[in-house]
C-alpha cells in the first residue's frame, strides 16, 4: 500500500475510498473486530475501533513529520 | 518547490522553496535567489528552471515553468555555458552558434514538427567574487513530452521496417521545410529525433544548423563546415570541413534509420575497408526502401538524392528502383534562392578553429520527462495518515482473524490481576487468600 501511494497509483480521492471500506468492513463484520470484544470494559466496540485507528493515525503523522524534518535538516548539510 | 540554480559553478544549485507551493505566492512573488550563490532564480522573472535535462559541450538544458501561463506550461531553458578550456575564438564560434539556433529557431519554430522558439535573451548577474559582473545567454524553446529515438531504441528494441518508414516520411516532410528556408540541420542522429507522447516526431537541436542563405558566394549550396558533428553521422564531405548541402542532412537521416533498424552503431555498420556500408547482411527490408537508404548513403554529394523531396518521391514509386546515374551537382539552387538575410557573413564562416576538425559534442538534447513529481508536505502528511489509519485497523482485523487474541487476553488476565493491588484496599484481596 505504501508502495503504491509512492508510485502515485492511488492518491487524494482514491485514499479515502479506501479508508472507508476498510472502516466499515472492520466496523460491520463481526468476525474481523471480534478482538475488540475479548478487551472488554473499555467502551463500545464502535469508539473502540474508531479511537485506535485515529491514534494510529496520530501516531503515524508524527512519525512522518519528525522523518521528514530530520531528513530536510540533512539534506541542507550535505 | 524546487527551483534549479542556473549558474554553472554554483556548487548547491537545488533550492528548496516551501511557500512556492502555493500557487499564488508563486504567481505574484517578484523573485527568489539562490540561497547559495545569489543568482536569480526566476529568469525573467518568468522561467523557473526545475530541473537539469542534460548537460554538453556548449550547455545544458533545463526543464523549467512558465509561471505567466495559466497552466504554468513547461518548456526547455537553454544556456549557452562553454566548458573551460576554449580559446577565445572557439568561445566566438560556439557563441555565434547558440545564436544561430536562435534565430533558425524563431524562423522554423511555427512547423508543427519543429519546436517553438519562446525565448531568446541575456542576463547580467552580479559577480559576488568580481567586480565585473558575469553575462549569461539563455535561449527559452517549447518542450516536447516524449522520448528520443536513442533511449526508445535502447527500450524497446530494434525499429520495424514499417517503424523506420513512418520516422523516415515524417522527418523528410521536417527537413524538406528546413532547406526550403534555407538551413541545414547538420546534426541528425537518433537523440535528435523525438517522439512525443502522441505519436509525432520531432526533429531537435538546431544548435550546428548552418543558414546556406547567407552566402554570398554563387553557385556554392554550403560554405565551409564548422567541424561539428556527431561522429558516424557525418558524410564525408561534412568531416573533411568543407561545404554542406542539403543532401549531407539526408546522409545523416539514412545512417540513423539504419542505426534503428539494426540497433547497431554507425561505426559497426561501416566497413572502412572498402570503404563502404556494409548494412544488407544486418538487415532484411524491402528493395524499395534499401535502394533508397543505398543512395542516400553514396560518399559522393552530387549522386545523393538532392532534396528530401526526391526521397520521398522514390519512396513512393512502387516500380522501378531509383537510377544511381549521377546528377549534376546542384549548382544553381540555393543561388538561386533569394537571399531573405543579407546579413555579413557571420564568424562561423571562419573553418572551425581546430585545423582538423574535432567533433565536438552538439548542445544538449531535451531528455523527456518519465519522472514522478515529488510529493508536497501535506501529501505526505495525508499519505501517512492514511497508512497509520488503515494500519490500525488492519491491525484489529488480523488479530481477529488470526486468533491472535491469546497474548492480549494474556494482558488483560494480568491486568485484572495487578489493577487490585493498586487500590486502596489491596491488601484485602490478599489476605483473603491467605
Amino acid at each position: 500500500m505504501v508502495f503504491a501511494q509512492s508510485r502515485r497509483w492511488i492518491e487524494k480521492v482514491d485514499l479515502m475510498i479506501i479508508a472507508a471500506i476498510t472502516l466499515a468492513l472492520v466496523l460491520f463484520v463481526p468476525f474481523l473486530s471480534g478482538i475488540v470484544s475479548t478487551l472488554g470494559g473499555i467502551g463500545t466496540p464502535t469508539a473502540v475501533i474508531l479511537l485506535v485507528s485515529v491514534f494510529s493515525a496520530l501516531i503515524a503523522v508524527a512519525v512522518a513529520t519528525v522523518f521528514r524534518l530530520i531528513y530536510n535538516l540533512l539534506s541542507r548539510l550535505f | 518547490m524546487e527551483i534549479c540554480c542556473t549558474r554553472p559553478s554554483c556548487p548547491r544549485p537545488v533550492n528548496h522553496f516551501a511557500d512556492l507551493d502555493d500557487l499564488t505566492t508563486l504567481k505574484t512573488i517578484q523573485q527568489k535567489f539562490c540561497t547559495t550563490c545569489g543568482m536569480p532564480l526566476m529568469l525573467l522573472g518568468r522561467y523557473l528552471p526545475v530541473r537539469l535535462l542534460g548537460q554538453g559541450g556548449f550547455g545544458a538544458a533545463y526543464l523549467a515553468r512558465d509561471r505567466y501561463t495559466p497552466a504554468m506550461r513547461q518548456c526547455v531553458v537553454k544556456q549557452f555555458q562553454p566548458s573551460g578550456d576554449l580559446s577565445p575564438d572557439q568561445l566566438q564560434l560556439a557563441h555565434s552558434l547558440f545564436e544561430r539556433e536562435g534565430q533558425v529557431l524563431e524562423q522554423l519554430g511555427n512547423h508543427p514538427q519543429i519546436p517553438d522558439l519562446l525565448a531568446f535573451f541575456d542576463l547580467d548577474v552580479p559577480n559576488r567574487n568580481a567586480s565585473k559582473p558575469d553575462r549569461f545567454f539563455y535561449l527559452v524553446q517549447e518542450f516536447i513530452d516524449g522520448q528520443n529515438m536513442e533511449e526508445e531504441l535502447a527500450q524497446k528494441g530494434k525499429f520495424s521496417e514499417a517503424g523506420v518508414t513512418e520516422l523516415l516520411e515524417e522527418i523528410l516532410k521536417v527537413l524538406k521545410f528546413v532547406h526550403e528556408n534555407g538551413s541545414i540541420h547538420r546534426d541528425i542522429k537518433p537523440s535528435n529525433i523525438m517522439r512525443r507522447r502522441d505519436g509525432r516526431f520531432y526533429l531537435l537541436d538546431f544548435g550546428a544548423v548552418k543558414q546556406v542563405t547567407t552566402a554570398p558566394l554563387a553557385g556554392k549550396a554550403g560554405r565551409a563546415s564548422t567541424g561539428i558533428y556527431s561522429m558516424g553521422f557525418a558524410p564525408p564531405e561534412q568531416m573533411q570541413g568543407s561545404v554542406v548541402y542539403p543532401a549531407t542532412d539526408l546522409y545523416a537521416l539514412a545512417v540513423t534509420c539504419l542505426m534503428l533498424l539494426t540497433a547497431k552503431d554507425p561505426s559497426e555498420l561501416y566497413d572502412a575497408y572498402s570503404n563502404s556500408w556494409k548494412w544488407r547482411s544486418e538487415v532484411k527490408v524491402s528493395d524499395r526502401l534499401a535502394q533508397v537508404f543505398d543512395r542516400m548513403l553514396l560518399p559522393t554529394p552530387s549522386q545523393r538524392f538532392q532534396s528530401a523531396d526526391e526521397v520521398v518521391a522514390a519512396l513512393q514509386t512502387t516500380n522501378s528502383p531509383p537510377p544511381i546515374a549521377p546528377k549534376p551537382a546542384p549548382a544553381s539552387s540555393p543561388a538561386s534562392r533569394p537571399a531573405s538575410r543579407p546579413t555579413p557573413a557571420p564568424v562561423a564562416s571562419k573553418p572551425a578553429p581546430a585545423a582538423p576538425p574535432a567533433p565536438t559534442a552538439p548542445p544538449p538534447a531535451p531528455a523527456p520527462v518519465i519522472q514522478r513529481r515529488s510529493f508536497s508536505t501535506l501529501e505526505i502528511l495525508g499519505g501517512a495518515a492514511f497508512t497509520g489509519f488503515e494500519g490500525g485497523l488492519l491491525a484489529i482485523a488480523l488479530a481477529s482473524l488470526l486468533r491472535l487474541p491469546s497474548i492480549l487476553a494474556f494482558g488483560w488476565f494480568w491486568w485484572q490481576c495487578w489493577v487490585p493491588w493498586f487500590l486502596p484496599n489491596r491488601g484485602a484481596g490478599l489476605r483473603k487468600l491467605i
